[in-house]
Parts: C-alpha cells; structure tokens; sequence
C-alpha cells in the first residue's frame, strides 16, 4: 500500500468518523426536539447513510484497487463485476434520499432534478463497471490513460459526486429548516449557520473534483500554481465550514424553555392534525367492515349503559385502529398522502402530554366558537382523540402483551370491536376471542347485537 | 385551478427578485394581527368578528347538519379537500365551509377555521361561489407582505398562520409577545 492509499483510508475514516459523530448529534437532539420536522430528520439520517455507504466503497475501491486504475486489470475483474450490485444499492439508497427529500422540499422541480441525477449516476456505475469487464475480457482494447486526462476526470466524478448530492440534500433540508416554520428564531439561525457549513464543505468536494482539470488543460508549471492556489482555497473554506458548525452548535445551546415549547407545539399541532384527518376520511374508504362494526360497538355501549364520552371513545379507538390496519395505512398513503405510523400516535400524546402539564396553558384557555346554534369548544385537557391513542397502541402491539381485562369496559368494547372487524393481527385477535378474563357483559352484548343484525338481514 | 397562472417570464422574476419562499414568523403574525384577540384569545367569535370589521366584509362559519347534503358530504370526504371558503358575491360574504365529518372534531374544526381565516388575514384570492374560474381579492388585509398568486405558497402561509393562530389562542397572547423574551428573539 502506497503513501497516496493510506491518507486516502486515513481521510474515509475521519469523515466516517465525522458522520457518526453528524449522526450521533441528530439522534440526541431527536429526544430534545431540533425544530426539524421529523420528516426532515429522516431525510438527514438517510444522506448521511448514504454518505456512510459511499465512504465504505471509497475504502474498499482504495484497498482493492492497489494504486492503479481499475479499468482494464484482468485481476480487479471480481471488483468490477461485483460493482454492479453495489451501483444498484447505492443508486436505491440515493433514490430513497431524493424521494424523502420532496417531503421536505416541497418543490416538485427539485425531487426531479434529484431523482435524474441518482439515475445518471446509477447509469454511469454501471457503464463504467461493463466498460471496465469489457476491457478485462479483451486486455488490448485497454488504451492507455495518462494522468490528468478526461479519463481521470471522469474516473473522479462516481467517487465523489454521490458525496457532493449527499451534502447538497443535507445543505437543502437546513436551509428549508431555517425558514420560519421553525418555531424558534434561534433554531432559525442554527439551521442556517449547519446549510453555510455544509455548502462550504460542498464547495470544497467540488474543487476536489476540479483538480485533475489543471493537469488536462494547464501547462505543467502553472498547473503546479492554480493546484497550490485551489488547495489553499480548500484549506481555507474548510476553516470557514468548521466555523459555521461550531457557531451552529453554539446557537443550539443558546435555546430557551420558550423555544423548545414553541417547537413542541407546532410538532404536536401538526401531528394531532395528521391523526385527526386520517380518523375522520377513513370512513369514505368505501370501508363497509368498519361501518358495520361501528354500529354494533354503539348499540353495544349504549346497552353496557356507558356514557357518551366512553361510546365516543370507542369509536375512536376503533377509527384510529383502523387507520393503522395496513390496508387503510396503504390507501391512506396513496390516495391522500397521509402515512400514519404507531411511533406518531406515541410521540403525539407525549407531545400533548407535556403540553398539558406546561404552565404556559393554563385551564383557562380554551377555543370557543358559536357555529349557528351549536357552541364549539376545544381544549387540550378534553381531548377525546387523544385519551385514545394510547389505548389504540396497546390494542394494535404485536404481539399483544397489554391485558386486556384490566382495561376500562370501553377499551374492551373496542377491542373486541376491532377483533371482530378483522383490523387486528391474527394472534392477537385470537387471543382477545378466547381471552376469559374480558368482562363478560362485553363478549355478549356485542354478540348479542351481532345476532341480532344478522337476523334481521335474514 | 381557480388562479391566473402566471406566464414564464413573470414567474423567472419574480423567483430571481424572491428566490427564497418568505413565510411569516410567528412575530410577523403578532404584529399584523395586533388588535384583533387581544381581550379573550379564545373567543374566535371576537376574533372573527373584528377581523371581518376590519376588513369590511362579513364572515360565516357554516357546517353541514349530519342529515342534510350528504353528497356534499361524501364529496369533501373522498376528495383531498378539507375544509374551503368560498365568496358568496350575492350576499357579500365570505363562507367557510367545513362538512360534518371535520366538523365533529374539534380540533380539526377550530384549526381549519383559522387556516381559511388566515387567508384573509394575508389577503388571498378567494374562489368565488358558483364559478369555476373567478376569485375574488379581498380589498384588504392585514398581512404587510403583499399576496401571491402562488396557490401552494398561499396554502402554506395559511397552514403557518393558523398555527401560530392556535398557539397564540390557547396559550394567550403575553406568553408569545416577543416584547417580553427580548433574550430569545
């Protein structure tokens, strides 16, 4: 191994390293709250498992290639031909990259420029591993490639333009991130300060893929000054990346109690808004299942003598595990974009947990509005939709370990509800069917108005 | 689409003139809705009423009875739609329309109230009733960037303002005030 492979190890292991420690900061400040939405948060974890990718192939293409060029060596030809399935892992791992990426760009232009882009790079993986396996099966065909040609050019451009996509996509969700949808004028300016940073370290990826342009058109010895010039140009904005982080990271510890409430807010309006929506389309999914079991859960509370806040309840227990059974999540996403996940009902009660317990929102306030006659009326202390989120996530679990039995009867009703409607595992619908600890009024007033709507069918 | 699309050329500067979308901040909203909720943040009856008298235009908040127009119903429910407000230029008024189904929710009910308010309140183009292709612009508006004919930009700004609406509801005015955390801001 050469002195050129070694620093090339040396720097994919320090920027490995740098990605995890990116990664690690992401991660922690999930549980605190970034103001990054937490499709944005995704969108960064999967660039930055890309960029991980691309620094394994980096260090295995150095360790494998032994210094010289790949092209046309009869003894790299397992490297080249096993090239191909990593191009198409690493073109689906971008892909995944530029689809997230539209959640958060909203900008139908952008997700299209990406997506070509991944194709393009894809293409060129594979056409360079095929050139390649032609030139090892013909070793003559194998011109010779001078150094600071075209060729070498074109030989940097798959090592390091997927880097320079990674780093443009993360630079797009900071800057998208600093605009004032974010809560917190101090996470504004963080997110500004982390897209500077990363433009910088785009910049200083793009004059490293400029280089050998001084060898393929410069004379030998101004080619020596314009690379000495790019290389302090580098060194130089580096300096100016790594100052932008920090500034970020000094920014990020400046947050008041004000802000992280504020964030919380808007991530839990958001998200009670999501469920809320999903709950109530459902029942235009031409879902006759579900119609049918709703009305025996309402003709059971009524007779189980429960109040209406506990028969609402249950409905919504029932709705909400409907909007997670698969087949509603699958049309919820394709006709209506909403793709609810269990980890979204936990994070908004908790989000609403802690607003309810915040001093900021006092019993006091509460939205009222006269609609005609009817007064309407909402507060986050009586939220029916959320007193069943969780409830519809001890139902949904899988397997089930929550016991049923010591639930309240309308938890019961509703499981039992959503048991017979088919909306619950196989398991777990078994297991509430033979489970004899439900209280029995429950198993046989939902029976009971089971038969009797089948009787009158007949 | 309702909105005058606009040509290439118009589109090319007005992205070169504003390349990055502005949105408002929750100070933007605070300040360009001064005087509006002040006394009871929660009474949106208050909040609605003074908006229209500062408009000049009179606002209605109208919500399918369960029985009646279930097509109208079924119609909003299949479709993207949530929630729309519509100006009814017979009676002059601008009608916010919100089907049953949202309604029942109150969350969703006082969250797409404030988003359609907030269309007035930025001083959107709003369709007009029983017409395909007109809008009406509001003469005026409390909002001090001017409007954009930009559907999707229109949408989020509203989606924005109404949750900064909510916030500031719920929590009263003085929590937000940028003048008492002069630190944070």
């Amino acid at each position: 191994m050469n002195a050129y492979q070694i620093t090339l190890i040396g720097v994919g292991l320090i920027g490995l390293l740098g990605f995890f420690v990116f990664w690690g900061f992401l991660t922690l400040s999930d549980r605190y709250g970034t103001g990054l939405s937490r499709r944005t948060r995704e969108a960064v974890k999967i660039a930055v498992l890309s960029e991980i990718t691309f620094f394994v192939c980096v260090v295995v293409t150095v360790i494998l290639q032994d210094g010289e060029s790949w092209l046309g060596e009869v003894r790299y030809l397992p490297w080249i031909i096993s090239g191909v399935p990593l191009a198409l892992i690493f073109g689906y791992i971008a892909r995944r990259q530029a689809e997230t990426l539209l959640y958060v760009a909203e900008h139908p232009k952008l997700r299209i420029f990406l997506s070509s882009v991944t194709y393009i790079l894809l293409l060129d993986w594979v056409l360079i591993s095929l050139t390649g396996s032609a030139f090892a099966v013909i070793p003559d065909a194998m011109p010779e490639i001078p150094t600071g040609s075209a060729a070498a050019i074109l030989e940097r451009i798959p090592l390091l333009a997927p880097e320079v996509i990674c780093l443009a996509a993360i630079s797009v969700v900071f800057w998208k991130s600093g605009e004032p949808r974010t809560p917190s004028s101090v996470l504004r300016i963080r997110n500004k300060l982390f897209s500077a940073g990363t433009m910088c370290w785009l910049v200083v990826e793009l004059i490293e893929m400029s280089f050998p342009l001084t060898d393929a058109f410069l004379a030998e010895r101004e080619a020596v000054f314009v690379s000495s010039v790019l290389t302090l140009m580098q060194a130089l904005i580096l300096a100016l990346s790594i100052v932008f982080w920090l500034l970020g990271f000094i920014k990020h510890r400046s947050r008041t109690d004000l802000d992280i409430w504020r964030e919380r807010f808007l991530e839990w309006s958001r998200l009670r808004e999501m469920l809320g929506i999903a709950r109530a389309k459902i029942r235009f999914q031409s879902n006759r299942v579900l119609m049918t079991h709703e009305y025996h859960l309402s003709a059971s509370a009524k007779c189980l003598g429960l109040s209406e806040d506990d028969r609402r309840k249950a409905i919504l227990t029932l709705h909400m595990t409907c909007v997670l059974s698969e087949a509603t999540s699958h049309d919820l996403f394709y006709k209506r974009e909403l793709r609810v996940q269990r980890e979204d009902l936990l994070k908004c009660a908790t989000l609403q947990d802690h607003l309810r317990r915040s001093n900021a929102i006092s019993s006091s306030f509460e939205l009222r509005l006269t609609d005609g006659s009817d007064r309407a009326s909402y507060g986050l202390r009586d939220d029916l939709l959320y007193e069943v989120l969780r409830p519809t996530l001890w139902i949904t679990q899988i397997p089930l370990q929550t016991d049923i039995s010591r639930c309240p009867l309308w938890t019961q009703l509703a499981a039992l509800s959503a048991a017979h409607a088919g909306l619950l595992a196989f398991d777990s619908q078994q297991k509430i069917f033979t489970s004899r600890k439900l209280h029995s009024d429950v198993v046989s007033t939902y029976k009971l108005s089971m038969d009797i709507s089948s009787r009158e069918r007949i | 689409m309702r909105f005058r699309i606009q040509n290439p050329i118009e589109r090319f500067f007005s992205r070169v003139w504003n390349p990055v979308e502005q949105l408002p901040s929750l100070e933007d909203h605070l300040l360009d809705t001064t005087g509006l909720d002040s006394r009871s943040p929660g009474d949106l009856d208050t909040f609605i009423r003074s908006l229209g008298e500062q408009l000049s235009i009179e606002i209605e908040v109208i919500t399918n009875a369960p029985t009646a127009d279930t097509d109208l119903e079924t119609e909003f429910g299949v479709s993207m739609t949530v929630a729309e407000m519509l100006y009814d230029p017979a009676s002059e008024k601008a009608v916010i329309f919100v089907p049953t189904h949202i309604r029942e929710d109150h969350f969703l009910f006082f969250k797409f109230v404030l988003h359609e308010v907030s269309h007035l309140v930025s001083g959107h183009p709003i369709p007009v009733l029983d017409s395909a292709r007109d809008v009406w612009w509001p003469p005026k508006r409390l909002a001090r960037s001017t409007p954009g004919r930009d559907l999707h930009h229109n949408e989020r700004e509203a989606d924005l303002r109404a949750e900064w609406s909510l916030m500031v509801a719920l929590t009263g005015r003085e929590t937000q005030d940028a003048e008492n955390h002069e630190t944070t801001f």
